[in-house]
C-alpha cells in the first residue's frame, strides 16, 4: 500500500457511486476493510460463551495504534468518539470554584457545554477568546491572543486541534509551550487530527489528546481514541502530570487509591486501563478502528498527510479564485494553520453571511441536486455582532481534483442562483 | 356539567378600570395581556395548564414562531447573543384580504415598542439586551406625538439587532447573552405590527380603528372606554395555534369589577382558603409606592417607616377575599428570583420616628393613582399614616391613560406613584425588576450586571442586592405581596376555567366554554 496510487486506495474506500464526499470534518467514509471487519468480529462475537471483557479492554488494538501516534499503550484508550473523550477529560480535571480555564467559542458545543457544567457544579471560571479568521491570519496572532488571556488564575488551557467551524490548524505546540510555561493542563479537542496528521501525539506537548475514529481516521461511528499522558519526558513537556481522575471506570479501586503518579519516564500505573474498562464493550469497533489505523500505517501517515494537504492546497486555491480570499473564514497565508477543511462565504453579499436561510439552502440543495456533501458551520467572528454562517468542505485522501472541479463548479452556479 | 367542550354562547369578562384600545403595545399589566390574549398572536406565549405547578404553566412555548430557538435546531448561536425566529406560514391578519404575518411585521412591532407615546414597562428589557435598541429609542423619544412623525422615525431608522431575512425569519442580535431573552420575547406586549399601525397614534381611540387580529378574536363593537364585544375572527384556525382555543362566540368585556361578569380579568379573586396561595410561583408587589427621584432620601425613607403595613393587609383582606396576603418587606416577593425572607420588618409603622427623619417642616406630597377602589382605599389609609408623621399626602386619581403617560416619566409631576408590578415570567425572571428600576439607575446596574452573571452562586447572591438597593434609595416603598388563594373564582356556567401564572393568574378566556344553558 505504501506505494499504491491514489486512484487504488480511493477503490479501497466504501464511497457511494455518483456521489462527492467533502465532509470528513463529520464523519469519514470506511474502508471495505473495516466494514468487513466490523461485519466479521461481530459475528464472531455474537451468541458465544467466550469471557467478553478481557478483548474489550483492546490490549492488542491499543499498543499497536498506540505506537502509531509516538505513544503507549498506558496513555491510549479507544473511546466511543472525541466527546466522550473530551467530557471524561473535562470533568476528570483536578478544578475548584474559582479555577480559570481558557478556551475559545470556536470549540465544538460539547466542550463549551460540558466547560459550563463544571462552572455550575463547581464554580470554576471559564474564559473564551474568539480567535481571529479569515486568509491573512498568522500563528503568531493565535499564540499572542491566547498569551494575553492568561492570568495567575488559569489552569487549564483548551483548544481544538483544527477547529471545525473554520479549519484552523492551531499552533499546537506552540500553545502547549506557552502552556508549559504558565504551569498549565491542556486538554486537547483533536476530532480532527487523528488519520489527517501524522503526529507524534507525546511531541505535541499537551496532557490530554481526544480524537475521532470515525472522521479522518475512518473508523466507524462510535470510535475514538483518547491520549491521556501518563509519563513525565521533559522534552516534550516537563509539568507534573496533572491530578487526574479517571471518571466512568470498572478498574479503579473498590477500595484504596491507584498508586501516586509517576514523575519520571517511568509510569507509575496504566492509567489508560482505568479509562478503558468502562463495562462491556463492542469487540467489533475496538478491531474495526484498529483495522483502519492499520490501513493508514501501511498506506504511510506521512503519505496520507502530504496527499490531503495536497489536495487541500488545490481545493483552497480554486476555491479563492471563485469567490476571493476575502471569503475565506479558512486561513491561507499561513501554511501552518491551513488543513483541509476550508470554510467561506459563497455568496456575494457580505450581509448573507448572516443569513442562516441561504447557507442552509445552499448545502441542502448541493447535497439533492448535486448529490455533493458538505456542510454549513456557524460561529462567532472577532469584531462582528453577527453569527456568522459559512460554507465548509473538506478534503481527504480518496477525493481528487475532478472531484474538487466538479464541487467548486457546482457552488458557485447555486451561489449565483441563490444571491 | 358538560365535561366535554361546547361551542357557542358569550363570555362575559370585568376588565379592567379602563380597557384601552387593545393595542399590544400597551398590554405591560396582568389585565390588558389577558385581552390582548384574545386578538393578538405574538412569536411565543403561554398555553394553559390546569396544574401551575408543572413547569409547562411558566415554559414559554411557539406561538406564532415555528419552534423555540436553541442550539440544536440552529436557533441560537453558541454565543447566545444571536437568535434566529422562524416564523409559521399560517398566522394571518384579519385585514381584507386576509395576509399572512411577516418578519417585517415582526420588526415593526419591536420598532413600536419604542414609540415615546405609550411605552411598556418592561421597555428596558428591551433596551438593555438586543443591540442598538437603546439607541433606537433614544432617538425616538424626540420624534413628535403625530402618527406620520412616528411612521417616518420607524421607516428611517432601524434597530441593528432586529432584521428580517426574508419574510419568515426574523434575527435577533444581542448585547450579551441572556438566557431569559425567549421569555422576555413571550411577553404580551411583544407582538408583530402590520403597516396599519402607522396610521395612527399607538394606544389612542383611533387604533381602535386599525386593529388587526392574528388571535382568535376580534373586536366587533367599541363603546367607548366602557365595554367592547368581540367575536369570533374568522382568519384564526386552531390547528395554527398552540396556546389558545376557541369555544365561545362573543366574548364582552366591561370596564371595572363592578358588573356581574363570568371571569375577572385584572385582579382575579381566588377562592381557596387559607393563608396560602396552593401554587409555588412568583407573588406579585401589590402594591407599592414609586418615590419620585426629586424626593430627598430621608423624606422617602421617612414616609415609608410611616406606613402601618400591618393596616394595609387588613384593608387589604377586606376588599379582595380570597387573596393571599403578606405585608411586604423587601421588593421582591416570595417566589421570585431575589426574594428575601430576611428582610426587616415593617410591621404597623412608627410616625414618631418617621417625623424625625422627615424635619419639623409640614410637608405635603402628591401621590398619583390609578381611579380604582383598592388605590382609593390604600391611599386613605397612608393619608391617615402620614398626617400622623406630620406629612400631608394629597392622592389624585388619574384616568388609565394619565396614569400611564404619568408613570413614564420617573421624575415627572407627582411625588410618589402607586403602582403594582406582576413578574412578567415565572422562573429565573430577576430582569423582570427593570420596570421598577426608573428612578433608580444604580438598581439597574445591579440588575444588569446580576443578568450578567454567569457563575450561579453569584448571580443567586446578585438579585437581592437590587432589592436592598432599592430600599435603601428608597426608590420603591414596598407595601404588600399578595397572590389568588387558587383556584381562581369564576362564574358556575364557565367550564375549564385555567389561570395563567404569567398574567396574574387570570383565566385564560380563549380556554373556557360554557355550561348547557
Amino acid at each position: 500500500m505504501r506505494t499504491a496510487s491514489w486512484t487504488d486506495v480511493r477503490a479501497l474506500f466504501a464511497l457511494t457511486p455518483g456521489t462527492i464526499h467533502l465532509n470528513t470534518g463529520t464523519v469519514g467514509a470506511m474502508p471495505h476493510s473495516v466494514l468487513d471487519t466490523v461485519d466479521r468480529v461481530t459475528r464472531e462475537w455474537t451468541g458465544g460463551l467466550m469471557d467478553v471483557y478481557p478483548p474489550g479492554m483492546y490490549a492488542e488494538h491499543r499498543d499497536r495504534i498506540a505506537k502509531s501516534f509516538g505513544v503507549d499503550q498506558d496513555e491510549l484508550v479507544i473511546s466511543h468518539n472525541a466527546t466522550e473523550g473530551m467530557a471524561r477529560v473535562i470533568h476528570g480535571l483536578d478544578l475548584h470554584a474559582g479555577d480559570e480555564v481558557l478556551t475559545t467559542t470556536h470549540e465544538c458545543y460539547s466542550v463549551l457545554s460540558n466547560f459550563n457544567l463544571l462552572r455550575n457544579r463547581h464554580g470554576i471560571v471559564l474564559r473564551t477568546l474568539t480567535l481571529p479568521t479569515g486568509y491573512a491570519v498568522t500563528a503568531e496572532q493565535i499564540v499572542d491572543q491566547f498569551a494575553a488571556a492568561i492570568t495567575p488564575r488559569t489552569k487549564v488551557l483548551a483548544f481544538a486541534a483544527i477547529t471545525l467551524f473554520t479549519g484552523t490548524l492551531l499552533p499546537i505546540r506552540q500553545l502547549c509551550e506557552l502552556a508549559h510555561r504558565h504551569g498549565l493542563t491542556t486538554v486537547i479537542d483533536g476530532a480532527l487530527l487523528a488519520g489527517m496528521l501524522d503526529r507524534d501525539l507525546r511531541a505535541l506537548g499537551a496532557d490530554f489528546i481526544s480524537c475521532s475514529g470515525s472522521k479522518f481516521q475512518c473508523g466507524p461511528l462510535g470510535t475514538g481514541l483518547l491520549y491521556v499522558r501518563n509519563k513525565v519526558i521533559p522534552e516534550y513537556n516537563p509539568l507534573p502530570l496533572p491530578t487526574f481522575w479517571p471518571i466512568i471506570s470498572t478498574w479503579y479501586p473498590m477500595k484504596g487509591s491507584p498508586p501516586p503518579r509517576t514523575t519520571t519516564e517511568v509510569a507509575s500505573d496504566n492509567l489508560a486501563d482505568y479509562l478503558q474498562s468502562a463495562g462491556s464493550a463492542s469487540i467489533a469497533r475496538g478491531a474495526a478502528l484498529a483495522k483502519a489505523c492499520e490501513l493508514w500505517d501501511e498506506i504511510g501517515r506521512d503519505r496520507i498527510e502530504e496527499r490531503i494537504m495536497t489536495l487541500a492546497e488545490y481545493a483552497r486555491e480554486r476555491v479563492a479564485d471563485a469567490f476571493g480570499t476575502d471569503a475565506m473564514y479558512s486561513p491561507g497565508a499561513d501554511p501552518r494553520l491551513r488543513s483541509p477543511l476550508i470554510a467561506f462565504h459563497p455568496f456575494r453579499r457580505p450581509e448573507d453571511a448572516w443569513h442562516l436561510k441561504k447557507i442552509n439552502a445552499f448545502t441542502h440543495r448541493l447535497e439533492a441536486e448535486h448529490r455533493i456533501w458538505v456542510r454549513w458551520t456557524e460561529f462567532d467572528v472577532a469584531g462582528s455582532p453577527h453569527q456568522h454562517y459559512a460554507a465548509r468542505i473538506c478534503t481527504h485522501l480518496f477525493n481528487n481534483q475532478d472531484e474538487i472541479d466538479q464541487a467548486v463548479e457546482a457552488m458557485v452556479a447555486l451561489a449565483g442562483e441563490l444571491a | 356539567m358538560n365535561r366535554r367542550p361546547r361551542s357557542g354562547g358569550t363570555l362575559y369578562l370585568a376588565g379592567p378600570p379602563e380597557l384601552g384600545h387593545l393595542d399590544p403595545v400597551a398590554a405591560d399589566t396582568p389585565a390588558a395581556g389577558v385581552l390582548s390574549r384574545l386578538c393578538t398572536r405574538g412569536l411565543f406565549g403561554y398555553p394553559a395548564v390546569a396544574n401551575p405547578d408543572h413547569w409547562q404553566a411558566i415554559a414559554p412555548v411557539p406561538d406564532l414562531a415555528t419552534a423555540i430557538p436553541s442550539i440544536y435546531n440552529a436557533g441560537v448561536g453558541a454565543s447566545y447573543t444571536s437568535y434566529v425566529v422562524h416564523l409559521r406560514p399560517d398566522g394571518y391578519w384579519d385585514t381584507t384580504p386576509s395576509r399572512p404575518v411577516t418578519a417585517p411585521d415582526v420588526v415593526r412591532g419591536f420598532k413600536r415598542l419604542g414609540n415615546p407615546v405609550c411605552r411598556p414597562a418592561q421597555l428596558p428589557c428591551f433596551t438593555s439586551t438586543i443591540r442598538g435598541m437603546a439607541e433606537f429609542c433614544a432617538g425616538y423619544a424626540t420624534v413628535g406625538p403625530h402618527p406620520a412623525e412616528l411612521a417616518e422615525y420607524q421607516r428611517t431608522h432601524e434597530i441593528p439587532g432586529v432584521f428580517a431575512l426574508d419574510n419568515e425569519t426574523v434575527v435577533f442580535e444581542l448585547v450579551r447573552p441572556a438566557l431569559d431573552f425567549i421569555d422576555i420575547l413571550a411577553l404580551p406586549c411583544v407582538a408583530p405590527a402590520p403597516v396599519e399601525y402607522d396610521q395612527v397614534l399607538p394606544d389612542s381611540v383611533a387604533f381602535e380603528r386599525v386593529l388587526c387580529c392574528t388571535g382568535p378574536y376580534r373586536p366587533v363593537r367599541w363603546d367607548g372606554d366602557r365595554s367592547v364585544r368581540l367575536a369570533r375572527n374568522p382568519v384564526w384556525r386552531a390547528e395554527s395555534d398552540p396556546i389558545r382555543q376557541r369555544y365561545v362566540d362573543l366574548v364582552e368585556v366591561t370596564a371595572g369589577a363592578d358588573a356581574w361578569a363570568d371571569l375577572r380579568v385584572a385582579a382575579p379573586i381566588g377562592t381557596g382558603r387559607g393563608a396560602e396561595p396552593g401554587h409555588r410561583l412568583g407573588w406579585a408587589l401589590d402594591p407599592y409606592l414609586a418615590a419620585n427621584p426629586h424626593l430627598p432620601v430621608t423624606l422617602r425613607t421617612a414616609i415609608s417607616t410611616a406606613i402601618n403595613r400591618e393596616a394595609l393587609a387588613e384593608l387589604a383582606a377586606e376588599l379582595r377575599p380570597g387573596t393571599a396576603i403578606r405585608v411586604a418587606n423587601s421588593i421582591i416577593p416570595p417566589g421570585n428570583t431575589g426574594h428575601r425572607a430576611d428582610a426587616a420588618q415593617h410591621g404597623q409603622g412608627d410616625p414618631d420616628r418617621a417625623r424625625a427623619m422627615a424635619g419639623t417642616d409640614q410637608l405635603t406630597v402628591a401621590a398619583v393613582h390609578p381611579d380604582t377602589e383598592f388605590a382609593r382605599a390604600v391611599l386613605a389609609s397612608c393619608v391617615a399614616d402620614l398626617g400622623k408623621a406630620g406629612i400631608e399626602l394629597r392622592p389624585v386619581a388619574l384616568s388609565g391613560t394619565e396614569y400611564r403617560r404619568a408613570m413614564a416619566v420617573p421624575a415627572g409631576d407627582w411625588d410618589l406613584a402607586l403602582g403594582s408590578w406582576w413578574p412578567g415570567w415565572q422562573h429565573d425572571n430577576g430582569r423582570a425588576l427593570l420596570a421598577l428600576c426608573q428612578g433608580c439607575p444604580a438598581a439597574a446596574e445591579l440588575v444588569e450586571r446580576a443578568a450578567a452573571e454567569e457563575d450561579p452562586a453569584t448571580a443567586a447572591a446578585a438579585w437581592p442586592a437590587v432589592d436592598r438597593r432599592l430600599l435603601a434609595d428608597a426608590a420603591v416603598l414596598p407595601l404588600l405581596h399578595q397572590t389568588p388563594i387558587l383556584p381562581v373564582g369564576h362564574s358556575a356556567r364557565v367550564h375549564n376555567a385555567i389561570a395563567l401564572p404569567t398574567l396574574g393568574f387570570a383565566v385564560d378566556p380563549t380556554a373556557c366554554w360554557l355550561a348547557d344553558d
